[in-house]
């Protein structure tokens, strides 16, 4: 698997407070990432970095197209994504919580925000961005409610509206903040068959953002581990042992198989 | 009826429905962005700041004694403009990097121009009476060159948001996911309070303070009640806001009222209308 996106000896953090140091570390193309974390621990931090929205206090974020994916960027090339916003094209589905349910936007209006980027200054959405936007529904399963206000949809239709929106962007990498955050079993499981589906489907790599260990504990195939300043990563198998993860949590920890599943029990 | 065509036969009342008209159609359309991004008070603030730059205009042209008594001096509209806008700008900026939110900031600016400007006016002789004719206005005073000024001004305002919508509505509902996809978020919030804070500056000395701050706050929120779609708000709002500015002035001149507190009491019955309407 070839790296697409890396972290460079990269210390985050606002006002020149850092909050992470010493990030080093790399995501390869169509991988499916997990970073782990609690509340405070650095997660948003580490996804804002990757987005290009907050510069690093040092090091480098790095990213790199493919050939000829981009006219001003050399082919396979690295490139420093904060300087470069919207050179390597990511779907953000940022928590649904932090979006506004005032503003009267249906769900077509809302995903055709994906093309946003791609349309000049003075464009107007054109039929080929009609036509990915429509796909873009088609493959959540909402090509029906493309009519429907954002704010009359469950939890679970809403996030998949912003995993829509973040596809008609034509992503290649998908960032997820905590996409199953508030929803119930059936909702969380729809969402993360639905990640894993579009993974496999259209190649796109999945960085995944969430609170709760076991989430990812089956899907991610490498997992960033952050708690209380400190950082673990590695693949799945060497993560979610009872070693590593009592030595980074500090209670006791099993990890058991039921049905071919891992399950961390605490 | 007789009175309302007698109103329309007179030439001041005709320059002002234009007038506030404008300033309607002005105030009501950017009042959509600012109701959605929960920031209602930066009309009231940015009206504050305003009266403030007129008040330290009279002041300082009084120290050096640059304007007659009772008229406003040259510079305070250049004073208002700047510091109008500049707070418009203060306003814009993300609030993730800043240490307050966005409404402390405003809460503070609001209250310390309005401290200041009340300082200001204390030791400037006859500033009242101009700082006062600011905060209430007066439509009916408006001229012919002050019309055309409101156009010019319309032009720029409608068509940078003609030209810009959907990066100002992207910005404003998910300013993240615009930066992810190469937007430069925070110069576009800028453009749009710089919209905001411009025509704040300009609408304020046609309507006064209540009048603008109304027509930013209630057609807004009467469009939001009639669940449109966001073009659909846009319309519907400006629309309201034409309505209850020629309602608003029709009532004044039929029982000899107060334009601007007319203009803002019908603003109001539209808003409780659509309110029943949603809640029948």
């Amino acid at each position: 698997m070839n790296d697409l996106i890396r972290f460079d000896h990269v210390t985050l953090g606002y006002r020149r407070r850092a909050v992470l140091r010493e990030l080093r570390f790399a995501i390869g193309a169509g991988e499916f990432f997990g970073i782990v974390g609690a509340n405070g621990s650095g997660k948003t931090t580490i996804l804002r970095a990757l987005l290009g929205i907050l510069r690093p206090l040092s090091g480098n974020v790095l990213a790199r197209v493919e050939p000829g994916e981009s006219e001003s960027l050399p082919d396979g090339g690295w490139f420093d994504l904060c300087a470069s916003p919207g050179a390597l094209r990511f779907g953000y589905v940022p928590q649904r919580g932090f979006l506004d349910d005032i503003y009267p936007l249906r769900v077509f209006d809302i995903t055709m925000m994906g093309r946003y980027g791609a349309l000049g200054f003075l464009a107007r959405p054109g039929a080929r961005d009609r036509q990915l936007v429509e796909q873009s529904l088609a493959h959540v399963g909402l090509a029906e409610l493309a009519g429907r206000r954002y704010a009359d949809l469950s939890g679970g239709q809403k996030q998949r509206v912003l995993i829509a929106r973040a596809l008609a962007s034509e992503a290649r990498v998908l960032v997820l903040d905590e996409p199953t955050d508030g929803m119930d079993i059936e909702g969380r499981c729809g969402i993360l068959d639905l990640i894993c589906r579009l993974r496999t489907e259209l190649g796109v790599t999945v960085v995944f953002v969430t609170h709760h260990l076991n989430e990812l504990s089956n899907a991610a195939q490498r997992l960033l581990l952050l708690h209380e300043g400190t950082m673990q990563i590695g693949t799945a198998d060497e993560i979610l042992t009872s070693a590593v993860l009592e030595r980074v949590y500090g209670v006791p920890v099993r990890v058991e198989q039921f049905d071919g599943k891992r399950v961390v029990l605490t | 009826m007789n009175k309302l065509l007698e109103m329309l036969q007179q030439d001041f009342m005709l320059r002002t429905l234009a007038g506030t008209g404008i300033v309607a159609l002005l105030c009501s359309y950017l009042g959509v962005f600012i109701v959605l991004r929960r920031a209602v008070f930066v009309g009231a603030a940015l009206s504050q700041v305003s009266s403030f730059g007129v008040a330290l205009a009279l002041f300082l042209c009084g120290c050096w004694g640059g304007a007659a008594h009772g008229e406003l001096p040259w510079l305070a509209h250049p004073m208002a403009l700047i510091l109008t806008v500049g707070a418009a700008l203060l306003f814009a900026a993300q609030p993730r990097e800043r240490r307050l939110p966005r409404e402390t900031i405003i809460g503070v600016a609001y209250a310390a121009a309005g401290a200041l400007t009340i300082l200001v006016v204390a030791v400037s002789a006859g500033a009242e009476a101009q700082v006062v004719n600011l905060l209430f206005g007066n439509v009916l005073t408006i001229s012919d060159t002050g019309i055309v000024g409101l156009g010019v001004l319309a032009l720029l305002i409608g068509g940078t948001h003609a030209a810009f919508f959907k990066e100002f509505l992207f910005v404003s509902f998910d300013p993240d996911m615009a930066q992810a996809l190469g937007l430069r978020a925070r110069w576009w919030n800028a453009l749009l309070f710089l919209t905001i804070g411009l025509t704040v500056a300009f609408t304020i000395r046609v309507a006064g303070a209540l009048v603008v701050f109304s027509f930013l706050v209630l057609p807004a929120a009467t469009a939001l009640l009639l669940r449109g779609t966001m073009r659909m708000t846009c319309v519907v709002a400006m629309l309201v806001g034409v309505l209850s500015s020629a309602g608003g002035i029709a009532v004044s001149y039929v029982a000899d009222l107060p334009s601007g507190p007319a203009i803002v009491c019908v603003n109001a019955g539209l808003l409780a209308l659509a309110g029943l309407w949603r809640a029948r």
